[in-house]
């Protein structure tokens, strides 16, 4: 229904070039991990996707990113507009600074619901990722004051309330401990029926238990993508066996 | 002897030229040094850490005693002084000869004087401050209004004082309170706002990144900022208040001086720092007295507020993401 395509997508950081000439098809309804070792441009790349990216001033980037169809980074298209249809689960939970119950609502405050809407949501996006039972008597209370785990359900729960039609996840269990990992992973697994989810990961066996689709990255280049099965039991490329086998990266 | 060599191989290798003689040797024998030179070694590094941990506690406490001194002899010269008529009571006719009368004209101008210019600055330090983070970014116009703020801070008041005296006259003002919080503004302004710009500087980038990713636009995520950068802002409104209820030289030629109440926006008022001022320059023993009395209702007030934001910022901070 919702599809994402990156055609030869270029990135420099000042003069430096962070992704050399990535097209990549995520396929729909699906998870799609992108892997590979630390400072290969896996981040870069997703966050290209929903132009985050040009935060940073130095940045510079050339190609194209389809979403329907569309180039996001065509002249007059409105980044805000672009930006609520993609979400983002990032590395560390980063609650706002207000309470739980307002974290949900913000971005629904956002588009303007009304508030019995946005209770409503609030509370069904709470109870999908397993947290409302534990927070239901204190939704006023400050978001910071959840553990880690509960505060990455809880940017989950937010950024689905917005209902977005693509999720990305930025190695979004990377600073939990195993269990509320664990806990993420079968919510993102839940999602895939619904969401096309591209996740950044730099855990392999995260990706082996994941993903549907993978992509490879060195040094800003794409080295392979291809379906899990076929990824993880038949690497084409040299460098893919290498990684695979931690022989480098 | 062997203290000796660890000395000067310290000394050797803090220089460049030491560089290449260390290598040179630990490519000789990686381990020349025997345990017992080292040992004397680590006890001449412990003995160093000493010294300096003794030296950086000195200036601590040679910090804290100026600031007790100042205190005491505020507190030991003027609390004999202090009365409920002095905090309650304009001057009366004698004041200034040892007569009766209290301060409270200069204790309510100075708070008049200070809240009117912390709000003014307020006022326009934080669109400022919040456009200099939602869309100035690092941009060239940003670096300029910096060095503006910074220069601007460093202008003593008296420049501002007269500045604000030249401005009076264009517009017709008289020596009044509005004159005055016109001058304070100017010392207040540069305070609060690069205060507040450092404050939104600890921000993490993320939050920016959470507002966007949700679909806000700049000035929703400028009002993220805002939220996320309270506390802060209370201790930068703090800094300017104490800064702007201390200073005289603005408010010298602007707010005038009187022996009245406040009146109005338009009409001369006093001020703490003055008051002070004007009592030490009399000849009575009794007179110098209140002086320091003045002066120690000044540094309560500052003290009480300081508390106050202490406390009430925890508070503020509770939503805050650290």
């Amino acid at each position: 229904m919702y599809s994402l395509a990156v055609q030869n997508l270029n990135v420099w950081y000042g003069g430096q070039q962070a992704l050399k000439n990535i097209t990549v098809d995520f396929p729909e309804r699906r998870i799609s991990a992108i892997i590979g070792p630390s400072g290969c441009g896996k981040s870069t790349l997703l966050k290209s996707l929903n132009r985050l990216l040009e935060l940073n001033e130095s940045v510079r980037v050339e190609g194209r990113v389809l979403l329907d169809g569309e180039d996001i980074y065509a002249p007059g298209v409105d980044v805000v507009e672009v930006r609520s249809r993609i979400g983002l689960l990032a590395q560390k939970p980063f609650p706002l600074p207000m309470s739980i119950f307002d974290n949900v609502a913000y971005g629904l405050r956002l588009q303007g619901r009304n508030k019995r809407e946005i209770a409503e949501i609030v509370e069904a996006q709470l109870q999908a990722v397993g947290l409302w039972d534990e927070v239901k008597d204190r939704l006023k209370a400050p978001a910071t004051g959840l553990s880690g785990g509960q505060q990455q359900r809880l940017c989950l729960a937010r950024t689905l309330a917005v209902r977005p039609e693509i999720l990305l996840c930025d190695e979004s269990t990377a600073s939990l401990d195993p269990i509320s990992a664990r806990g993420i992973e079968e919510l993102l697994a839940a999602l895939r029926t619904h969401y096309t989810v591209i996740m950044v990961t730099h855990d392999i066996e995260q990706a082996r238990r994941l993903a549907d689709f993978v992509i490879f990255m060195w040094l800003g280049e794409l080295i392979e993508q291809a379906p899990a099965g076929d990824f993880f039991d038949a690497p084409a490329a040299e460098l893919t066996q290498a990684y695979l086998a931690r022989r480098i990266g | 002897m062997n203290q000796q060599s660890s000395i000067s191989n310290l000394q050797s290798q803090s220089g460049a030229k030491g560089e290449g003689r260390r290598a040179e040797r630990n490519r000789q024998s990686p381990n020349l040094q025997s345990p017992v030179s080292q040992s004397l070694r680590l006890n001449r590094r412990h003995l160093e850490e000493r010294i300096f941990v003794a030296l950086m506690r000195l200036c601590m406490v040679g910090a804290a005693v100026a600031l007790s001194m100042i205190l005491a002899v505020i507190f030991w010269r003027g609390v004999g002084a202090l009365s409920i008529e002095m905090l309650t009571q304009p001057p009366r006719g004698s004041f200034y000869l040892g007569g009766g009368g209290g301060i409270a004209n200069a204790i309510a101008g100075s708070m008049l004087l200070a809240l009117g210019a912390t709000a003014v600055a307020f006022c326009l330090a934080t669109p400022l401050v919040l456009y200099l983070h939602a869309y100035a970014g690092r941009s060239r116009v940003a670096n300029w209004v910096r060095l503006t703020l910074d220069v601007m801070w460093g202008i003593p008041s008296i420049v501002y004082g007269a500045f604000g005296f030249s401005l009076m006259i264009v517009l017709g003002l008289r020596a009044s309170l509005l004159a005055g919080i016109i001058a304070l503004s100017f010392v207040v302004l540069p305070i609060l706002a690069r205060t507040l710009d450092e404050v939104m500087r600890m921000i993490p980038r993320q939050l920016a990144e959470t507002g966007f990713a949700l679909g806000a636009t700049r000035l929703e995520m400028a009002g993220l900022l805002l939220r996320q950068a309270l506390p802060g802002l209370f201790t930068a409104l703090l800094l300017a208040f104490g800064r702007g209820i201390g200073d005289a030289a603005s408010v010298l030629f602007t707010a005038g001086y009187t022996d009245n109440m406040p009146s109005g926006l338009f009409a001369p008022v006093a001020s703490l720092p003055l008051a002070v001022f004007f009592q030490l320059g009399t000849p009575f023993p009794a007179v110098h007295a209140r002086a320091y009395a003045s002066a120690l209702v000044l540094t309560v007030i500052i003290l009480v507020i300081s508390l106050v934001a202490h406390l009430s910022m925890r508070r503020l901070g509770r939503h805050v993401v650290r």
